[in-house]
């Protein structure tokens, strides 16, 4: 059961247009990096547009981006059966906490995953542009692309994914989710750049750098152009404690997410009921309406109207947004 | 069959939901009627074990579903009131989806399965359509065929025919009435004539409490000799509200039709072949003179 959950998940969102238009947007991203000679991530002029190492930023710098596509995957899959109500049906099948919970999640980062190998692929396709200056293109090595694939990227995936899906099962809102990954990247972004640039901070960001930049530099901190054109990241030292590191912080994550999640809606605690049941007590006598309707009033369709009309549209519009976040 | 004893609920916010409700339900249909907030949904749920109630306890036969939820959502159908659906998906993928998560695992039978459910339910010729885009009946129709889907012992519905047109509610009520004798069927309704046209036994539930339990029949009978009608003209409504125990006034041509409740027929009222509703109002306007 749980594997046709999981594929009824990846089924259904490859059937939804966010995954098309991401996987667009981020081949995009990919072929621009390699077709033109104006952008690249972090690379000495010397390094090829496809050397190993340029993949390897590449496809760890995209990864933080992507964070807001996987929300769209991941927490999607969990929140779905609230927003659209078809929840109460699923729930009430024996379906099971497990198969429901993980075969979602699977679900969500087989698509996640799926989606993000238009990085590698849009950077092999720019790179073979017939406008890229061919002294500016190392030899093509399928293994290139797919190492840092695998290293960078499926780990930075996992936890994204992981961290996404625990925030909409404990929120259950998409609205939630995308709020809290924008405070996540920008206090990320801040946190990285003012430790980032202390050397007394350099040992301690490439071991726990959740994005693995920092151990990417501090593996590749005595490269050469010649290196970085030819050499894979070596998975050893501190960017494979990193990488476990990230993998192992999923796993909590997820932990946390299956241990909080619950298939049905628990009873108030017995110390909200007391609470509840004092505040009951307290209740005063309630204003009674007017009784009688008088056909008194007159209407008028004017400009004032349009202007009453106007403003309390508006009124309705702000307080919506503003107190009824998602 | 299904034991509900003591049942309270009181949601986070306060609302007293369900207030010491006892039932016991016995195997074939059973109408549980009552006004909307009256705590039927909730009771549903509950039953459904989608929610755990602050107090009190179900078994069906030796199982207590509280403690064991799982055990029971194996043989159970449910059919929320008003449930929504995933959008771009065909009625026959989510039924088929629905049948792996009901346990039926081999693929022959499910197609088997869900082909019959399509066919009985009229859906065959939509079974390629988005169900997002299906209207309100052939939505009800899709929601009771997964709720068949695997076997149930237990079928719950909650509200099925709310804003059904006439015709797709007798289609639907049909469909109900076809289901075997051996299953215990819930139906939850605020629909009067739901109940009367297919529930030997039945329940009004209002306040969140039990107020009136029995075989509909039974209860008819009891209001034979004490339920009178008179027509009259609007404005005399107040005046006969005053005088006499009201406890349903309906509209006929333009003139208003009431039902009392007297021991002995007051001069210018006719007998009145006592149904159905004039129970349940009976039952709510008992209500409505405590409170």
């Amino acid at each position: 059961m749980l594997f046709n959950v999981a594929r009824f998940e990846l089924r259904y969102q490859l059937r939804n247009p966010v995954f098309w238009v991401s996987l667009f947007l981020f081949f995009l991203l990919g072929f621009g990096v390699t077709a033109s000679e104006n952008v690249s991530i972090g690379t000495p002029g010397t390094v090829h547009e496809n050397a190993p190492f340029a993949i390897a930023a590449m496809t760890g710098a995209a990864s933080i981006f992507y964070l807001f596509v996987i929300t769209s995957f991941v927490a999607n899959a969990i929140v779905r059966d609230d927003t659209t109500g078809f929840g109460p049906i699923v729930k009430a099948t024996a379906i099971g906490k497990r198969n429901y919970v993980s075969g979602r999640f699977l679900g969500g980062l087989a698509v996640a995953l799926l989606g993000y190998l238009a990085v590698p692929f849009g950077m092999l396709c720019g790179s073979m542009m017939p406008w890229v200056d061919p002294e500016t293109v190392g030899p093509q090595n399928p293994v290139y692309y797919l190492w840092p694939y695998l290293v960078i990227a499926i780990p930075n995936i996992l936890l994204s994914s992981s961290l996404l899906f625990g925030l909409a099962t404990i929120t259950r809102s998409m609205l939630w989710s995308y709020i809290g990954v924008v405070i996540l990247v920008m206090g990320y972004l801040i946190v990285s750049t003012i430790f980032g640039s202390q050397i007394e901070y350099r040992q301690l960001m490439a071991q726990y750098e959740p994005f693995g930049f920092g151990a990417i530099s501090e593996a590749t901190r005595y490269w050469t152009a010649a290196d970085m054109n030819s050499t894979l990241l070596p998975l050893e030292g501190v960017l494979l404690f990193n990488r476990i590191f990230v993998i192992a912080l999923a796993a909590i994550l997820l932990a946390l997410t299956y241990w909080r999640f619950s298939m049905a809606e628990r009873a108030p605690s017995k110390r909200r009921l007391k609470k509840l049941a004092l505040m009951q007590n307290g209740d005063a006598s309630e204003p009674t309406p007017q009784a009688v309707v008088s056909s008194a009033f007159s209407q008028r369709f004017d400009s004032s109207t349009t202007r009453a009309q106007f403003m309390i549209r508006l009124k309705t519009e702000i307080m919506q947004v503003c107190a009824v976040p998602g | 069959m299904l034991e509900i004893v003591g049942v309270s609920h009181t949601y986070a916010n306060g609302t007293r939901a369900l207030d010491n409700v006892s039932l016991s339900i016995p195997r074939g249909m059973y109408g549980l009627l009552g006004p909307n907030g009256a705590g039927k949904s909730t009771l549903m749920r509950t039953i459904a074990t989608l929610q755990t109630p602050t107090e009190g306890a179900i078994t069906f036969g030796d199982l207590d579903i509280l403690a064991q939820p799982e055990e029971l959502r194996k043989k159970l159908g449910y059919l929320p009131q008003d449930f929504g659906v995933y959008p771009r998906v065909t009625a026959y993928d989510m039924l088929e989806h629905m049948a792996v998560l009901k346990g039926v695992a081999d693929k022959g039978d499910r197609k088997a399965v869900v082909e019959s459910l399509l066919n009985q339910t009229n859906l065959w010729n939509h079974r390629g359509h988005f169900i997002a885009g299906f209207s309100g009946g052939m939505r009800q129709r899709f929601g009771i065929a997964q709720a068949l889907l695997g076997n149930p012992e237990l079928i719950i519905v909650d509200e099925p025919t709310a804003g059904l047109d006439p015709e797709e509610r007798n289609r639907f009520l049909n469909l109900l009435a076809g289901i075997s004798d051996n299953v215990v069927i819930i139906l939850s309704t605020h629909i009067v004539d739901d109940v009367a046209d297919l529930c030997p036994r039945m329940a009004v539930l209002a306040g969140g409490k039990v107020q009136l339990e029995g075989a509909p029949l039974d209860l008819i009978a009891q209001t034979k000799g004490r339920i009178w009608k008179k027509t009259i003209g609007r404005e005399e409504l107040d005046a006969h509200k005053e005088r006499y125990q009201v406890i349903s006034t309906r509209l006929f041509a333009g003139r208003t039709i009431i039902h009392i409740l007297a021991d002995s027929r007051p001069a210018g009222f006719d007998d009145v072949e006592a149904g159905l509703e004039d129970v349940y109002f009976t039952t709510l306007a008992d209500l409505r003179r405590v409170a």
